[in-house]
């Protein structure tokens, strides 16, 4: 029976539109909950004043 | 006598309080007094700052009595789309999230409306958080049209249009993230300036789109807009976006006519890649013919499809609101309206890949845009399919399918004026756009400046009913989806951690089609040395 995280990474590939041969879906599996952990450092609520680092930025018109 | 101050704008009203012929009270009175008697029906202010307006006012009075006026807006009303801070005052954004969301401080532009001496008459009405709209099931009621009350206002800064077009402000500000300044600007017969993405700060502004966003007037004339925009331009250090760019005296050049410019006119957007209404394909060819009189050339240009546009836009604005709204909306998704909901979950399926392949076609589009404004000093075409549509036939779903006319000014990030240009069949306000380089937003209104005194629709405003329709809130509802469908959506929302009840998840089943035809829309073929719009830029300490 698969845990959450499994069907989580079962969605994923869906998702992804990608398949795994069968000898290499236990590696994937832990490296999706590998990146998963790293996921989980971005998921702090952030006040919507806080802007992204990349912002568009336009130089005046170089024909003028 | 009051009524008719109401109909001044701003530059007629600046120039009488700096002769001593109008007083800043009286002013605001005469405003004030237009809210009281008119706004029960258009609901065009969440909150009106009557005390604070007076006490603003008569400081203003003694200000300008002892030292003379300080700027063309001192004494002068204003209001704000209640997503704009103004300290000790909530900034809603429209929303139950936000009814307690006291601002400690101003918004920058804000603050730059107060320091020139603008009076502040209250927070305007809005699409929730500037996107999800219009809707029944938020604290305020959707504001209405002041030409027809069963029609839309146009959106998200609906209430900044209806309020400066029935006369109850002389100047509001607005935000434009797709086109929030200039199709309201459109409906409610206004012009409406969405200024180049960072000449206006965005600090203090309830974000839906950090790439797309931008702040800007809406006001009865060109003039009255250059004046709000003086105010408004410059460099803020505590906004990442603002750019550190000269601003000019807009004044200067307002009135030098257009004698010799080349305007670029693109007609494909509004007749071959979707044909707008008869009226507007008349209203436009009578505006060129009009812009040639003044001796502008006009010539036809070709640019991408409207619909690289919006699917830029679309995949970049989802992907960034449902970034911001994501903790709330996965936590507490009764606290925002149905619209929002289904509008905003959809971006939670946007991959990072297709966020990055949005961004990096933005930077295609938006310097095709600057080559063709190489060639010619501005470019023009329709705001609007046609006159304002009636509010009960309006389902969210439209939002994703028609491809807006305004889309293409925020990928290319260029200064864009919306002004009216003639009337409909149902006597509804029509209305074009002229965009220019970046940071030229002096040409910008010239051109508008000379097309709006050429032409006679400034002088014909709405005659706003005593009594309003019933009210006839729109249904959202979507149909259950089939089995296949269904089965592929559980997927995407399990992967999204959207715990989405069962109308919600019929909305998503209905909605993503459109997204997908959105992501198929972006170039899959970019070369590597194709980078995106959005980038990160450093100051030197």
């Amino acid at each position: 029976m698969p845990d959450e995280m499994e069907l989580d990474f079962q969605s994923a590939l869906r998702v992804a539109g990608i398949s795994i041969p069968e000898d290499r879906y236990a590696i994937m599996l832990d490296a999706y909950h590998q990146y998963r952990k790293l996921v989980a450092v971005l998921d702090e609520p952030t006040p919507y004043a806080d802007e992204p680092a990349a912002a568009p930025h336009l130089a005046a018109s170089p024909v003028r | 006598m009051s009524e008719e101050l109401c109909f001044l704008g701003i530059a007629e009203a600046g120039r009488r309080i700096a002769a001593r012929r109008l007083s800043p009270v009286e002013l605001t009175a005469a405003y004030l007094a237009r809210i009281e008697a008119m706004d029960g029906v258009l609901r065009s202010f969440v909150r009106v700052a009557a005390e604070e307006a007076m006490a603003a006012a008569k400081l203003a009075e003694a200000e300008i009595m002892a030292g003379g006026p300080r700027s063309p807006l001192h004494g002068v009303p204003f209001a704000l789309k209640d997503i704009f801070a103004s300290a000790g005052l909530p900034t809603t954004g429209h929303s139950q999230r936000c009814v307690g969301n006291i601002a400690e401080e101003d918004a920058a532009t804000t603050a730059s409306l107060k320091a020139a001496g603008g009076v502040l008459l209250g927070k305007l009405a809005t699409h929730e958080f500037a996107t999800g709209g219009p809707s029944w099931d938020l604290p305020f009621p959707p504001a209405r049209n002041p030409w027809d009350l069963t029609r839309f206002p146009g959106g998200s800064s609906s209430g900044s249009g209806v309020a400066v077009a029935a006369g109850l402000v002389p100047g509001a500000m607005g935000s434009d993230t797709g086109g929030s300044i200039r199709l309201p600007a459109a409906f409610c017969g206004t012009a409406g300036l969405k200024p180049t993405y960072g000449r206006v700060s965005k600090r203090g502004v309830l974000p839906l789109s950090y790439t797309l966003d931008n702040a800007g007037p809406l006001a009865w004339t060109v003039e009255d807009c250059s004046l709000l925009l003086q105010a408004i331009a410059g460099h803020d250090p505590r906004d990442p976006a603002s750019a550190d760019v000269p601003v000019p005296d807009y004044g200067a050049s307002l009135h030098a006519g257009i004698k010799g410019l080349k305007i670029g006119l693109v007609r494909h957007w509004y007749e071959t890649d979707r044909r707008a209404s008869d009226p507007v394909i008349a209203a436009m060819d009578a505006a060129v013919a009009v812009l040639r009189g003044l001796g502008a050339e006009v010539r036809e240009v070709t640019l991408h499809p409207l619909a690289a546009y919006q699917a830029t836009m679309r995949v970049t604005g989802a992907a960034e609101s449902f970034a911001i709204h994501a903790d709330w909306l996965r936590s507490r998704p009764q606290d925002y309206g149905e619209v929002f909901r289904y509008r905003i979950f959809p971006g939670a399926m946007i991959t990072g890949p297709e966020y990055v392949q949005a961004q990096r076609f933005q930077r295609l589009l938006c310097d095709e845009m600057r080559a063709a404004l190489r060639d010619v000093d501005a470019l023009l075409t329709a705001t609007t399919w046609g006159e304002a549509p009636v509010m009960a036939e309006m389902r969210a779903e439209a939002n994703f399918a028609a491809p807006p006319l305004t889309n293409p000014w925020n990928v290319a990030q260029l200064p864009c004026l919306s002004l009216c240009n003639g009337f409909g069949p149902n006597g509804l306000p029509l209305s074009l756009q002229f965009a220019t380089r970046p940071f030229d937003e002096a040409t910008l209104l010239r051109i508008g400046q000379a097309y709006e005194a050429a032409t006679p629709w400034r002088g014909k405003r709405p005659v706003v009913p005593a009594e309003g329709p019933p009210e006839y809130p729109v249904s959202q509802a979507a149909p259950a989806p089939a089995a296949g469908w269904g089965a592929e959506v559980s997927a995407l929302a399990r992967h999204a951690a959207l715990g989405l009840d069962a109308a919600q998840f019929a909305q998503m089943a209905e909605a993503l089609p459109h997204l997908d035809a959105m992501l198929a829309a972006l170039p899959r073929d970019l070369p590597f040395g194709a980078e995106p719009a959005n980038t990160t830029h450093l100051r030197a300490e």
